[in-house]
């Protein structure tokens, strides 16, 4: 940790925390989370900080992000009329427990997860309802991640899981770029052909040890035609650069900067649980996939990617933007604070909520969106700021330049044990040939063995009979003396059985014979064996070298580390010449200082120190025009109609204490069933393949405009905005209505003034003028956007 | 054990610029918020730039177009006829085609490696082949999120078709999505409901720039700039919504192209053209032709060709060739080898297409196939150089990267460039 001169904060937030200082511990461990992120934050701003942000802003803000709606202007009334002091906290935990949150995060993780992919396998209905059972669970969050990555969708996990896996095809590079992006936070999709011409730690074969986690995965299709998980015992990831022509034949599992994955040996013929055949799903005894799973938990990079993209979620942008661009030069912006944040994910045991709640309740979250003036900064203090930032620069590149250096020595010395260990089980190899040959060998002397064996019995068993007809033959000849005949038959039976003797006995002479060669080859098999076990055994541990791998490894993260201290240091070094620079344009250009003071808010609210403009997804938008025109409120009743309709056995079992809670739950989650037609019209024109960037278009407005669905939420009925509006008298208490119930804020005086103009134009058509002066609003930049 | 080398090509040092960039760096993209990237705004000229791609969907046959082998074991019952370019050939189903020639040409080398009809679509129109995990934009996509003007009212993407298939905008976003005039019709929503007097949508939208106003007070950004002008964009493509009606054009025209929906879609395709649309694609199906290749050819080609004729004649004759990129693609070409059907079937090894316009040689024949056409023997080329091939025929540098959102894509195949010698 290290402080820098504070920059002038207003004065407002100035005495806020000072106040707020002087009640809580000492000791920085000892205090909440929410405040150690923000003094972390706030130590590394450059420039002005904004103060936080009104009440109506943050009931706003808060509903959307853990509600996914804006709230009913009831709720707004009355949290803005409350006069605790701890209002927001109660507020945030009120949300935090409610339904609302299972619903917004249910469909902000199916986002995330499946990036809006078409359905295949699984339907985005029962995908939801397996996250939102999960979410309604409890469970932490790398139990998901796990569950993705084992579901067969047939024996392990839940069916809907497999969606993750399925609907990608089981396609290992699909794969490999997916969970490098969304497990591990790293798009490796360059490394797959080479080492990433410009991200210098995206290396091929980081990509490739990823890869062999899932490229022994595909898909099983049954006989009715439903897609399953199938894995097989062998595959293994190889690969060449194609600019160095270098790479590796077998390149064992690695998660990106962790360690390998040894494989215990398999016997031949007892690989798996269900051997490949025709129409049958293979499985495994050791699954690579179940191995990633069994490590993932463990992965830095995978919980740094978590903590960052729960950031993301709640702030609007990750520490590390795009969150899946981690590299040493594209820092966090504030590096201290991810690695907190990423070491509390993991003690408190990958516990969604209460990570959430703690970024909720912190200042960074809770500023105004409101852009600082040039006049509430004291540029005097840039220039100790400057100084003691470059001071500390030098000591974080130092840091680094030793990181890069110890990191690149224990690279060598494990590339050296690599290379060593990989010559030594090159020198296996002709070993393994000769017990190889040697088993070929004694294979073919031992089958003629064989062969000469079955020809001496048969050779025995002739000569049996036939001695034994001989000796008959001799006896009859002797009970009936005299017969010329019957001497003549037993004199030729008596030359058949010496003719037959003497084969005997040089089949016999050829067993012998060919027995001497087997044990010859016997011998020089097992010498050769002897051979092989004996180099096997001198070979070093596996242990030895995987020590050193992890210690390689932990070097790199280390190097990484301070690689992107410094970038971090480098962003906040330029930021401060940015507003030196401001400070001498204010003087020569002030239009040209104008704009550069709009690009340092810019800059500020990626820094955490002005709030954002967020746009809403298309789901919050969605759900937000129904919530504000009154179109949501017969929606939950109905739903709740339908659940106690047909009540579920998981509400019938419940205890009597419980059965309200779970009524909620479920009464939520059908409503959510109820409002997909509304929900994936908006999905489909205001949704970005990838969810996060924001797109304006004319298809939109012209949709807004035009389409009758929004116009149909405008006509009055059963009590809607419009018909309530409508029927009140006073344009003061409309607007009032109005604004609260769209923006979560009182009307100012001139916004009171403008209705009141609009409509004593409009007496003739009330209703009309009313409709307009909603749909305007609603059609505003201060309803799509979270601010 | 750092990265030591590079691709070697241009992007990635570009891109290497841009990416380690300090944060004045930064701070200079954001600025362009979400509009058009500097580099690429920087290189629009003052023409607008337009692209007319039209896509022949089932595989039309390359030796039923531009390829004929006549006298060959594969060259089938057409003859090849002199063009309006000196020494070249082509099949006389063409005969209208034949004429205006000279302000076309040729690339009879693809190679796409590919037979299959869905792929040969993606690739066709991405320039990309195909890789699991990683979808690209459509280059109508592309062409509109370069070649698109600040504040042009109409859409940048346009799709005529029949069948309503969408062209995808991948990474670049909905705003470059293609907006379908579906059998020909103005795009959906853009009509004002009858119920909606232009009287009360003119106040509401007044209402709606105010609280804008006030709210801009607040705090103003690219994005709130850029959604408040989205609803000024959608009123201003409703205030020219003549200009999907093609029925606004001649009777003398209408006879020209023909009556039949083809014709009635390049029609329409050069009243978009006119008013600067910067990329339109046209569909004409159905070639298909497993069974019966040379009747339907004789069938679709007859309506292929004259309404294209006629339109690459109108654009020269109107000064507007010069910028306007022409193409006609299709999935793949058609197997040389004749089957027991009188059909030929699916093969993307030895086909070809046909460029011109903006910044395209005219009356050039690129690349060679053999004696009967079962094999390129000359400039073997594919998918990946014709995209870069194009956008470089429309001024755009195919080797620049989109930023999105701090993700870079390079804008076409890094492992491909253009066919130079085509190139004007």
């Amino acid at each position: 940790m290290h402080f820098v001169a504070a920059p002038i904060r207003p004065v407002a937030f100035c005495l806020g925390a000072l106040l707020a200082l002087t009640v809580l511990p000492a000791r920085a461990e000892d205090l909440p989370l929410h405040e150690r992120l923000d003094r972390l934050m706030e130590s590394a701003a450059v420039g002005p900080i904004a103060p936080v942000c009104n009440d109506a802003d943050f009931v706003r803000r808060v509903w959307l992000d853990l509600a996914g709606m804006v709230p009913p202007a009831s709720e707004a009334k009355s949290f803005l009329e409350d006069s605790s002091a701890d209002k927001r906290r109660q507020l945030v935990d009120q949300l935090l427990a409610s339904p609302h949150f299972l619903r917004h995060y249910t469909l902000v993780l199916d986002v995330g997860l499946m990036e809006r992919r078409p359905d295949k396998a699984v339907k985005t209905p029962e995908f939801q309802q397996y996250l939102y059972d999960f979410l309604a669970a409890g469970k932490p969050l790398d139990e998901l991640y796990r569950e993705l990555i084992t579901a067969d969708g047939v024996q392990t996990g839940p069916r809907a899981a497999a969606r993750f896996l399925l609907d990608r095809d089981c396609e290992p590079n699909a794969l490999t770029r997916d969970i490098g992006r969304i497990f591990f936070g790293r798009d490796l999709q360059c490394a797959q052909c080479h080492d990433h011409p410009i991200i210098d730690d995206y290396y091929q074969a980081e990509y490739y040890g990823l890869s062999a986690f899932v490229l022994r995965t595909s898909v099983f299709n049954t006989k009715d035609k439903q897609m399953q998980v199938a894995e097989k015992a062998d595959g293994e990831a190889s690969f060449q650069s194609v600019f160095t022509k270098t790479g590796s034949d077998r390149q064992l599992p690695r998660v990106p900067l962790g360690t390998t994955v040894l494989e215990p040996p398999m016997e031949k013929g007892s690989e798996y649980v269900v051997a490949p055949a025709k129409e049958v799903r293979p499985v495994p005894k050791y699954s690579r996939r179940a191995q990633l799973a069994a490590v993932l938990a463990d992965s830095d990079q995978f919980r740094r990617n978590v903590a960052n993209r729960i950031w993301a979620l709640v702030m609007g942008r990750g520490l590390v933007h795009p969150v899946d661009g981690h590299h040493a030069n594209n820092p966090a912006t504030c590096p201290e604070a991810l690695t907190l944040l990423t070491q509390e994910l993991v003690a408190r045991k990958f516990d969604l909520k209460s990570l959430v709640r703690e970024l909720v309740l912190t200042r960074t979250y809770q500023r105004t969106c409101d852009p600082p003036k040039p006049e509430q900064f004291d540029f005097a203090t840039l220039e100790s700021l400057e100084k003691s930032l470059t001071a500390e620069r030098e000591t974080l590149a130092a840091a680094a330049t030793k990181a890069n250096f110890e990191r690149e020595e224990l690279g060598m010395k494990w590339l050296a044990a690599t290379e060593e260990r990989t010559k030594r089980q090159a020198e296996l190899k002709p070993l393994e040939v000769a017990v190889a040959k040697a088993e070929e060998a004694h294979g073919k002397v031992a089958k003629a063995l064989d062969g000469v064996k079955t020809a001496l019995a048969k050779q025995q068993e002739q000569t049996a009979a036939v001695t034994e007809a001989a000796a008959k033959a001799k006896a009859a000849v002797e009970k009936v003396p005299g017969d010329k005949v019957l001497a003549e038959a037993a004199a030729k039976i008596a030359e058949r059985q010496t003719a037959l003797e003497a084969a005997t006995k040089a089949a016999s002479d050829k067993v012998t014979a060919a027995t001497k060669p087997v044990e010859a080859a016997l011998a020089e098999l097992n010498t050769a064996r002897e051979a092989l076990a004996k180099a096997r055994a001198a070979l070093p541990a596996d242990e030895v070298w995987l020590a050193l791998e992890r210690e390689e490894r932990a070097a790199l993260r280390n190097r990484l580390a301070a690689d992107e201290a410094v970038a971090a240091l480098d962003k906040r070094l330029a930021l401060v010449k940015s507003l030196q620079e401001f400070k001498q344009q204010q003087a020569a250009n002030p239009d040209l200082a104008a704009k550069s003071w709009d690009r340092l808010v810019e800059e500020w609210t990626i820094r955490g120190q002005v709030a954002p403009l967020k746009g809403l997804s298309a789901e919050q938008l969605a759900l937000s025009l129904m919530q504000a025109t009154g179109a949501l409120d017969p929606q939950r009743p109905a739903a709740l109609a339908a659940v106690q309709k047909k009540p579920p056995e998981e509400l019938t079992k419940a205890a009597e204490a419980e059965k309200p809670r779970v009524l909620e739950r479920l009464t939520e989650h059908k409503l959510l069933e109820q409002l997909r037609g509304p929900i994936n019209v908006f999905v489909g024109l205001y949704a970005d393949a990838a969810g996060d960037e924001f797109q304006a278009t004319a298809n939109q407005a012209l949709f807004f405009g035009n389409n009758n669905q929004v116009a149909s939420w405008l006509n009055p009925s059963g009590g809607n905005l419009v018909e309530r509006l409508t029927k009140t008298e006073d344009p003061a208490a409309l607007s009032e209505e109005l604004y609260l119930a769209l923006f979560a804020r009182r009307p100012v005086d001139d916004e009171k003034a403008a209705i009141a103009q609009f409509l004593a134009e409009r007496t003739q058509d009330k209703l009309a003028a009313v409709q307009e002066i909603v749909w305007a609003l609603l059609a505003s930049n201060e309803f799509r956007f979270n601010h | 054990m750092r990265c030591r080398y590079a691709c070697g090509s241009k992007e990635h040092a570009v891109s290497r610029r841009a990416f380690l960039g300090t944060a004045a760096g930064g701070l200079a993209a954001m600025a362009s918020g979400v509009g058009i990237q500097p580099a690429v705004a920087a290189q629009l000229g003052s023409t607008q730039k337009r692209v007319l791609n039209i896509f022949l969907y089932g595989g039309v046959s390359q030796l039923e177009t531009w390829d004929p082998k006549p006298g060959t074991d594969t060259g089938g019952p057409f003859r090849p006829i002199n063009t309006s370019v000196p020494g070249v050939q082509i099949c006389e189903l063409l005969p209208h085609t034949a004429k205006v020639m000279h302000h076309l040409s040729i690339i009879r080398s693809l190679d796409t490696k590919n037979g299959d009809h869905g792929r040969g679509q993606v690739e066709m129109t991405t320039g990309r082949t195909r890789t699991p995990g990683l979808d690209y934009p459509h280059l109508g996509a592309v062409a509109a999120r370069t070649l698109t003007p600040d504040n042009f009212a109409l859409p940048g993407h346009i799709l005529i078709t029949s069948n309503g298939r969408s062209g995808p905008s991948a990474y670049l976003g909905p705003k470059y999505a293609s907006v379908n005039l579906v059998d020909g019709k103005a795009p959906v929503n853009s009509e004002r409901p009858a119920n909606l007097p232009e009287a009360t949508d003119e106040r509401r939208q007044k209402f709606r720039a105010q609280a804008n106003n006030r709210f801009a007070g607040r705090r103003r950004t690219a994005e709130t700039d850029a959604y408040a002008s989205s609803y000024d964009q959608a009123l201003q493509l409703m205030a020219r919504r003549e200009v999907f009606d093609v029925q606004k054009e001649s009777a003398a025209d209408q006879e020209r192209y023909g009556k039949h929906e083809f014709g009635q879609h390049c029609l329409l395709a050069r009243r978009l053209l006119e008013n600067d649309v910067p990329f339109v694609q046209v569909n004409h199906s159905d070639y298909d032709t497993h069974f019966e290749n040379f009747d339907f050819h004789i069938e679709q080609l007859g309506e292929f060709d004259k309404p294209f004729a006629t339109l690459v004649g109108d654009l020269a004759d109107r000064g507007l060739l010069k910028d306007t990129l022409i193409c006609v693609m299709s999935e793949f070409g058609r197997t040389p080898k004749i089957n027991q059907n009188y059909g030929r079937d699916h093969w993307g090894k030895a086909w070809s297409i046909c460029l011109g316009g903006a910044g395209i040689q005219p009356g050039a024949v690129i690349g060679k196939t053999n004696e009967n056409g079962t094999a390129v023997v000359e400039r073997e080329v594919d998918h990946g150089h014709i995209f870069h091939t194009m956008l470089q025929a429309v001024g755009v540098d195919s080797k620049l990267e989109f930023d999105i959102g701090g993700r870079k894509f390079p804008i076409a195949d890094p492992a491909k460039g253009p066919i130079s010698e085509l190139l004007a």
